[in-house]
């Protein structure tokens, strides 16, 4: 009796709950439909749009914030594309670009006139508290999603704050609120089945801030600026990986860099091997979270990635264990990439001593065609003399300055340790 | 009066008429001496006139193609000595004397009788049973679990067996239809002994690729082994087993291999032209081995780095 009891509470207990978020949301829905817009990048010629997102008015009130990736193509193709607003009563205008905040997928819009009550910007409530993201789904209307606040994540070198909610593509660049309606982030991304991302009110603060200090020239070569601030943001991310001791892993004979960001997560890969394979092998995959959109061409760039490979064996003979070795080294950065984005790959290869043991080891690079400065990075060493045993790294690196994956690479070697 | 021996070149065997009489006339004309069925040839185009004391006369006979003697247009010759060679039309002659030494006989390759490599069916089956193994070896080499009986056998059928097998019977229709002969055996041995040189070259140039740390090697061996050696290869059967005349025997070869030839060209021209196209793959050095010779020198990680720093940027396609 006393069972049924509490599951009636309960069930009453959770309507109502139920009913108290519906209020609060649509409190929050009612305070902000008026300063919450779409926003489209229109084609010059067919005035149709060709990619939509959400955005929200800042700062001055002339402001509004959205994301990088929503109106990127206006820095990849300015002559064919222009940006413009659509309020949820029809009130529509054209926007131009006043900054950038390319590691943290940010962008602020400027009008010439007003364009309503700013929103307010607040610091992340405590995890699990409740919060609200609006937006436009599929360009289908202004809605809102309810989720709770799941922290921020260290992995994505804290630029991401992970939202319990629904986010759908076309919500990206709109707020994200406390139960008080002020912005604690702006919608960025989702994995589906409620895991989506939240950029922090703080970095939207610090753009606005450096907008207001130093706007973009009207004249200014954008793919430069995105370039610099990515190299920026990379080379800062590596000193910061480069100026603590790494973590260590123990694979076979080899003592080899762990995690060595929190940004980053080792996975073991091995795969199941037949029972009548005559070798073993053993994999460990490592690849930072804070990757950063360039454009739609190229996607997202800043992937720190390395993978580890043993594989040993008693059974096979000399000439059988290097084929199969032979036929394992290969790398691949893969993706569908075209001669228009991305130049060839140029490659030289040294014996190197590490650890007092020699590696054949290759170093590749290629350049971003409209990014100068900016290349992908792959480093491979395969261990060579040790009879049957085997091992290589493949480590790789996009959308990097090439002199900066340079230190990189070299305490990666001085920190491998070979055990007689 | 000794009799003198005329030989008339052709593409088959060669045709001898035996000159006995004071007076030969040769030409196109039933009513000749020797006829020449060619039409280059006149009606009437060459006399030959013996006396007692032995001299030898020759006569032109023809106003359209005279005959050329010892390649030059004359109207008659005496011969002082022999052989000389005759031109009559496109007929190539010569007059010889029936003492002229003829060469050594050669070798019939494939009669069973000798213990010539190329002539005892024991050598065929050795080598055949040779490039059997071979390949059960690079089977093994490529093998990384265990593996069956029966599966090696269906590798050894299907990549070696059945490979020479097509090699060997093609080739012998094209013999047969060529020459005239059957000659199994002989092409049996050349055909194993090819397959083994490739067996055995072939790592080699994959371990010289890994010593110089570069593709020429492979790309070297891939154009010479097509583009040269067997074209050679085919040449010295053809001259020494076919017994055929050396540039005959290399035109032949020429042409017999001109398929190989192209397609060794077109796959080199198409490799040099993959290494220009974009890729989205970086083209390094993947060989390893377990002799582990290489010519460069292995360098300390601070030397490495001082040389990767001007590692050249990569080139855009054009």
């Amino acid at each position: 009796m006393n069972q049924i009891i509490t599951l009636v509470a309960l069930i009453i207990a959770g309507q109502w709950l139920q009913t108290a978020q519906a209020l609060e949301s649509k409190a929050i829905y009612q305070m902000h439909e008026d300063n919450v817009f779409q926003i489209r990048v229109l084609n010059r010629e067919t005035g149709k749009k060709s990619s939509i997102g959400s955005g929200f008015i800042v700062g001055n009130g002339r402001q509004v914030a959205t994301n990088f990736h929503v109106i990127s193509q206006i820095i990849t193709e300015p002559e064919r594309f222009y940006i413009s607003y659509l309020s949820k009563n029809g009130r529509s205008g054209t926007l131009k670009l006043l900054g950038l905040d390319i590691a943290h997928d940010l962008a602020l819009l400027g009008s010439e006139l007003p364009l309503g009550q700013a929103n307010k910007t607040s610091a992340l409530p405590p995890k699990g508290s409740t919060i609200f993201a609006m937006g436009n789904p599929h360009d289908l209307g202004l809605t809102i999603a309810v989720g709770t606040n799941g922290g921020i994540l260290n992995q994505t070198d804290d630029s991401r704050i992970l939202f319990s909610g629904n986010l759908n593509p076309g919500m990206s660049g709109g707020p994200t609120y406390n139960d008080n309606g002020e912005v604690i982030g702006i919608n960025v991304a989702t994995a589906r089945n409620a895991i989506s991302f939240i950029v922090p009110s703080l970095y939207l603060n610090r753009l606005i801030e450096r907008v207001d200090k130093e706007p973009l020239d009207a004249g200014q070569n954008l793919k430069t600026e995105v370039t610099r601030q990515l190299i920026e943001y990379e080379n800062n991310y590596l000193d910061g990986i480069l100026d603590h001791d790494w973590p260590k892993i123990q694979l076979r004979q080899l003592s080899l860099p762990g995690a060595i960001s929190p940004t980053i997560r080792c996975w073991d890969n091995s795969q199941k091997l037949a029972d009548k394979a005559l070798y073993k092998r053993y994999q460990i995959n490592c690849a930072n979270q804070n990757q950063v959109y360039l454009d739609s061409r190229n996607k997202f760039v800043g992937k720190l990635n390395y993978h580890y490979f043993w594989l040993e064996s008693d059974e096979l003979n000399s000439l059988q264990f290097y084929n199969l070795y032979e036929q394992l080294n290969e790398s691949k950065i893969g993706g569908r990439v075209s001669p228009e984005v991305l130049s060839n790959f140029h490659c030289e290869t040294w014996f190197v001593d590490v650890s007092e043991q020699t590696f054949k080891t290759s170093l590749c690079r290629r350049e971003y065609i409209e990014y100068e400065g900016l290349s992908d990075i792959l480093f491979t060493a395969a261990l060579t003399g040790q009879g049957n045993k085997g091992f290589f790294i493949r480590l790789t690196m996009t959308g990097i300055a090439y002199d900066a994956s340079l230190p990189l690479i070299q305490k990666f070697m001085e920190s491998i340790e070979w055990t007689p | 009066m000794d009799a003198l021996i005329f030989e008339i070149s052709t593409q088959g065997l060669h045709h001898y008429h035996v000159i006995d009489k004071p007076h030969t006339r040769i030409g196109r004309a039933f009513d000749n001496d020797i006829i020449l069925s060619e039409p280059t040839v006149a009606p009437y185009h060459l006399d030959i006139i013996r006396d007692d004391d032995g001299k030898i006369e020759i006569f032109n006979l023809a106003d359209v193609n005279p005959a050329l003697f010892n390649g030059y247009a004359e109207k008659s010759v005496t011969l002082n000595t022999l052989p000389i060679d005759i031109k009559l039309g496109r007929i190539l002659a010569r007059i010889v004397l029936p003492d002229n030494r003829v060469a050594e006989t050669k070798t019939l390759a494939g009669n069973g009788q000798s213990k010539h490599l190329f002539s005892h069916a024991v050598w065929g089956v050795l080598l055949v049973a040779l490039c059997l193994i071979a390949s059960s070896v690079d089977f093994h080499n490529h093998s990384f679990t265990t593996y069956t009986w029966d599966a090696l056998a269906k590798f050894v059928a299907r990549e070696t067996a059945l490979y020479l097998a097509g090699l060997i019977f093609f080739l012998a229709i094209l013999e047969r239809l060529m020459f005239n002969r059957w000659e199994a055996k002989p092409l049996i041995v050349a055909i194993s002994l090819t397959y083994l040189m490739f067996q055995l070259i072939n790592p080699l140039v994959e371990e010289l690729n890994y010593s110089f740390t570069s593709y020429l090697p492979e790309l070297i061996f891939s154009i010479a082994w097509y583009a040269i050696l067997i074209p050679i290869i085919t040449s010295l059967y053809l001259i020494h087993i076919n017994h055929q005349k050396r540039n005959k025997s290399i035109g032949l070869a020429i042409l017999l291999c001109s398929p190989l030839i192209i397609l060794s060209v077109i796959e080199v021209t198409q490799v040099l032209g993959y290494l220009d196209n974009f890729s989205a793959l970086a083209n390094y050095h993947r060989d390893l081995s377990a002799l582990n010779w290489h010519s460069d020198e292995t360098v300390s990680i601070t030397s490495f780095m001082k040389q990767a720093q001007s590692l050249s940027p990569g080139v855009a396609s054009p």
